[in-house]
Formats: C-alpha cells, sequence, structure tokens
C-alpha cells in the first residue's frame, strides 16, 4: 500500500481515540483539532519509519503530550475568530454545564498533573512509560499522580 | 477512596467524543509539511545565511514581538546567543515546563538563566497574531519552543531538541506548516477541497478551487456504476502538477492523488493505470517478475533487463521480514527503467521509476543511493 492508503486507514481507524487525547490534554475542541492536525502532519512525515516501527499511535501521542496547546491560563482562553468558517466539522465548546464534574477538574488540574493523569490513569501506561513519554522522573510521576487523584477524588465526592 | 474508582472508565466517560473529519484533511496537511521539510533540506545552505540576517534584526530592532527587555550577553559556546536577566515574579515555573512561555499582561518570558541560541520573530507573517520560535537550553537541556499569541490567548509547541525533529530549522518549518496554532484558512480550504486542498468531488460533481486548473480530466477509470462514479484528474495550481484519482458515491468518496514530480510514472496515464489497479487490488503494470533467489525476469513482452542485483542492501525498503528482493534497470518501450521488487508474505511490492524520474540514476548504484534520498517521503509510486 502506499503511504496515503496507509495512513489514511490509520488516520479513519484512530483519529477519534487521538482526538480525544488531544481534548483531554488541552480542554478546548477546537485546540485539540490543531494539535492533532499538527501531530498527524509530523507522523505523516515520518510514516515509513514510524510505520516500520509499528509505533503510529505512540508516536502521535508522544508529540501531542510534548508539543502542548499552551492551558494554564484558562481564564484567558482564546475564541476562535466566527467568521468564513464553512462547514467545519468541530463544535463550538460545550456549555460549561454540559462538561462532566471530572472533566472540569481535569482541566483544572497543573499541566504536568494532567498529562499524568490521562497517561497513567486514562491511557493505562506504566509509571515507567509515563517517566519516558514525559521526560520527567519517575517519582515526579507518583507526585502528580498522587496530587492529580486527590483533586479529580474531590470533584467526584461533589457529584 | 480512591482504590474504590475506577478511573479508567471514569476518565474515559468524561472525555467527549468529537467528530472525526475526512481522513483526507489530514493527508494534504502532511503532504504540506513533507513539501515544506524538502524544502528546507533543498535550501539548507541559504538558510543559514537568511538566519544571521534574521537574528542581527532582532537584535537590532526588536523584531515585531514583544521581547524581554534583557541586556544581551554573550554565550562563549554560540556568538549569536542571548542571556535573559531576572523577570518580574509571576506565575511559578512547573518543572518540565519549557523555559519560555506566554502569559496575559506580560507578554513573552524567558526563564531566568536560559541562554537563546537563536531568536525568530513574526513566524507567520501577515497573521494578526505575534509568533516567535526560540532555539534555547535552560540547565543543561536544548529546547525548542515556538509561541504564538494575541489579546485573546496563546498556543505553544514545544521539545526537547531532536525528540521530534533533526533540527531546529525542521522544528520551526513542521510547526508553522498549516498556518499556526491558531485556526488557519489552510484548514478551511481543507474542508472545502477535501483532495488535496485542491478539488471537492461528491455525487453532486466536482468543484476545483479559485487558481487551480483542470488540464485533463478522464472520467470514471474505476468503471464504477451509478450512482458511484470515479474520475481521473491532472490539476495544475501554483505551479504544481497534482495526478489525482477520485471516488465518489452516497456514502462519501475518497481517492488518491499525487504531485508528477514524485511520481515514479513518467506520465499520467501509466500513473492512473497503476493507481485504479490497486484501488482494485489488482497488480497493475509489472515490468518485471521476481523469482526466489532474487532475479528479475521481464515481465512484459519487449522488456529488456540491462542489469540487475538480487538482494540489494537498501534496508529502508527491504526489511529482515522480506523472503525475497531485487532491483534491475531494464529498457522498455524505448525509455529505460527501474524495477525495485521486495516479497513480503508472498506478495510481492514493485516500485517502478523511469529513468527520466530519477535524476542523477544512471545504473542501480545510484538508482538506490536515488530511493535511499526518498525515503523519508515514502519512496516513489
Amino acid at each position: 500500500m502506499s503511504r496515503d492508503t496507509e495512513f489514511t486507514l490509520f488516520v479513519a481507524s484512530r483519529q477519534g481515540h487521538l482526538r480525544r487525547v488531544a481534548y483531554a490534554l488541552c480542554g478546548d475542541p477546537h485546540r485539540a483539532e490543531d494539535l492533532l492536525q499538527t501531530s498527524l502532519a509530523k507522523l505523516y512525515v515520518a510514516w515509513p519509519r514510524i510505520r516500520h516501527d509499528g509505533e503510529e499511535e505512540a508516536y502521535v501521542r508522544r508529540i501531542m503530550v510534548r508539543a502542548n496547546i499552551d492551558e494554564s491560563r484558562r481564564p484567558w482562553r482564546r475564541e476562535r475568530a466566527t467568521d468564513d468558517l464553512g462547514d467545519r466539522a468541530t463544535p463550538d465548546t460545550l456549555p460549561m454545564e454540559d462538561r462532566s464534574a471530572l472533566f472540569e477538574a481535569l482541566q483544572d488540574l497543573p499541566v504536568q498533573q494532567r498529562k499524568v493523569v490521562v497517561l497513567r490513569h486514562w491511557l493505562g501506561l506504566s509509571i515507567k512509560e509515563t517517566a519516558a513519554e514525559l521526560g520527567i522522573g519517575e517519582g515526579t510521576v507518583k507526585s502528580h499522580s498522587h496530587r492529580g487523584l486527590a483533586a479529580l477524588e474531590r470533584s467526584l465526592s461533589t457529584r | 477512596m480512591s482504590t474504590h474508582v475506577d478511573w479508567r472508565t471514569e476518565i474515559d466517560s468524561a472525555v467527549e467524543h468529537l467528530p472525526d473529519r475526512p481522513p483526507a484533511v489530514y493527508v494534504a496537511a502532511g503532504r504540506r509539511s513533507l513539501r515544506r521539510r524538502r524544502l528546507v533540506v533543498g535550501v539548507a545552505g541559504l538558510t543559514a545565511v537568511v538566519l544571521s540576517v534574521s537574528v542581527g534584526f532582532a537584535a537590532t530592532s526588536g523584531g515585531s514581538a514583544p521581547r524581554s527587555d534583557a541586556p544581551v550577553a554573550s554565550d562563549p559556546a554560540v556568538p549569536d546567543s542571548e542571556v535573559t536577566t531576572p523577570r518580574p515574579a509571576g506565575e511559578p515555573w512547573a518543572k518540565g515546563e519549557a523555559p519560555a512561555r506566554v502569559s496575559p499582561g506580560t507578554g513573552l518570558e524567558i526563564r531566568d538563566g536560559a541562554v537563546v541560541h537563536e531568536r525568530r520573530d513574526n513566524v507567520y507573517p501577515g497573521k494578526d497574531t505575534q509568533s516567535v520560535a526560540l532555539d534555547l537550553t535552560f540547565e543543561d537541556e536544548r529546547w525548542w519552543v515556538l509561541l504564538e499569541w494575541d489579546e485573546g490567548g496563546a498556543a505553544t509547541a514545544q521539545s526537547r531538541a531532536a525528540d521530534t525533529a533533526d533540527s531546529f530549522d525542521e522544528f520551526v518549518s513542521e510547526n508553522i506548516e498549516g498556518g499556526g496554532m491558531f485556526s488557519a484558512p489552510q484548514s478551511e480550504l481543507d474542508e472545502k477541497f477535501p483532495q488535496a486542498g485542491l478539488v471537492n468531488y461528491t455525487t453532486k460533481g466536482l468543484v476545483v478551487r479559485k487558481g487551480a486548473e483542470i488540464v485533463r480530466r478522464v472520467d470514471n477509470p474505476m468503471g464504477l456504476e451509478s450512482p458511484k462514479s470515479s474520475v481521473g484528474l491532472v490539476v495544475e495550481h501554483a505551479g504544481t502538477t497534482t495526478w489525482m484519482l477520485l471516488e465518489t458515491g452516497p456514502r462519501g468518496g475518497g481517492g488518491s492523488y499525487e504531485d508528477e514530480v514524485d511520481s515514479g510514472w513518467p506520465t499520467f496515464d501509466l500513473w492512473l493505470a497503476d493507481s485504479v489497479a490497486l484501488q482494485k487490488g489488482q497488480p497493475g503494470l509489472r515490468l518485471a517478475t521476481l523469482a526466489e533467489d532474487g532475479t528479475l525476469s521481464p515481465g512484459e513482452d519487449g522488456v529488456q533487463i540491462l542489469d540487475q542485483l538480487p538482494n540489494p542492501a537498501i534496508p529502508e525498503y527491504v526489511d529482515e521480514s522480506a523472503t525475497a528482493s531485487g532491483v534491475a534497470m531494464l529498457r522498455w518501450r524505448g525509455e529505460t527503467w527501474f524495477v525495485l521488487a521486495v516479497r513480503y508474505d508472498d506478495q510481492d511490492a514493485i516500485t517502478t521509476v523511469a529513468a527520466s524520474k530519477a535524476p542523477g540514476a544512471d545504473d542501480i548504484e545510484s538508482f538506490l543511493d536515488f530511493m535511499r534520498d526518498h525515503v523519508d517521503e515514502g519512496g516513489m509510486r
């Protein structure tokens, strides 16, 4: 199969999951889309090497967690211009009331805590894998994990 | 409480499913990135000259983006580097955070002690955002950071050097392709013209983006029955010729396309025939056939094998799972060709390249060099 065909099959099968990972990381559907597109473009360029290694999804995820959209200044969140958007498929930001308390709590975590929680407790990476993915120590992963989950627990207890 | 919470399930339930987009949108973005990368590689020498000019401009004028008001000091290792002075106390820097960021009211912040080796301002000229790309070191760790911001917010792409790109040039070019981290008009174009950003082919018809021209059209080369249909196109836009095979039907469509310069086929007709065969799961035109010992034999009438090499040392294309491989230079219909054949799981992957589409390849060794040079672009088709 050609690169385009293989890449298209990969995107068709995994874009939904990867878009959710991006959304969990940055908390905004538009930024998630931008992040996903940027990451998939890198994957396309590196496709022969990555495809050979069978690491397509891990490669995209690694780019997304390391080239993350700036998150920590949520009150300063940028609104996408609304003119001339055509029939773009991505929806507007969901109303706050429709977003779960847990998702909100996840977005309120400091960036590194959030990344650790997403990788370790949603995607199921080990402590070692999470540390390698984020380029931080295993002790730091444990610390972020503990604090992050504690914050999420508090959000669940208020549901 | 934590021992009773199934976090994976809880988080999975909390993260919304967002709508899918046509994969062609991402293929188009990837192809633009690839073209950009080729351009960077091709003009690397020129880029070095341009960069030294831009660094000088930034140092004397301050560039277009807000800058640290730091005095400039020298990094002994890098003549054009800058050292920042302490900044007003702000948000604490997180461990693992890149040593440059943008904050509301503060603008660009570069972490105290960071050494800036290279800075490029306004990497999205023409956009109403501010932007800067930085190559910097903090606490013995080299970072590449690209920031884009306006009054409403900021976006950051950051990478530890060489993690996701081979050079700062590549990091910058890959991150600026597509028009930036804020919504880019390019994405809207991709939505309207999902096939290569050039055309939109649906059951309602064919729409071509402004500025693109269809110079040749072959109706229904796939032989599909209504309401499905297909079309082969040669499209010219901005000096680039693109070959396309598109399908459409009530449930959507798709297709393949390739810039003429990237195809090993010398003519659109041969590319189209090969693409149709590929879509139908047929072998297509095969100028040579592969034997178990790596020997290639003529696969069409009139083919003359000029030279060949069984089991070529080209691991970029022939890995250890291949059971047979061979490369040949041959003559057919008055033209010289190269064929690389690799057998995986009893199926032969045949790459056919006309010598006229492989600049510098005049024998098997130089052809293998050509193919190695093209491995990151997926080889030739």
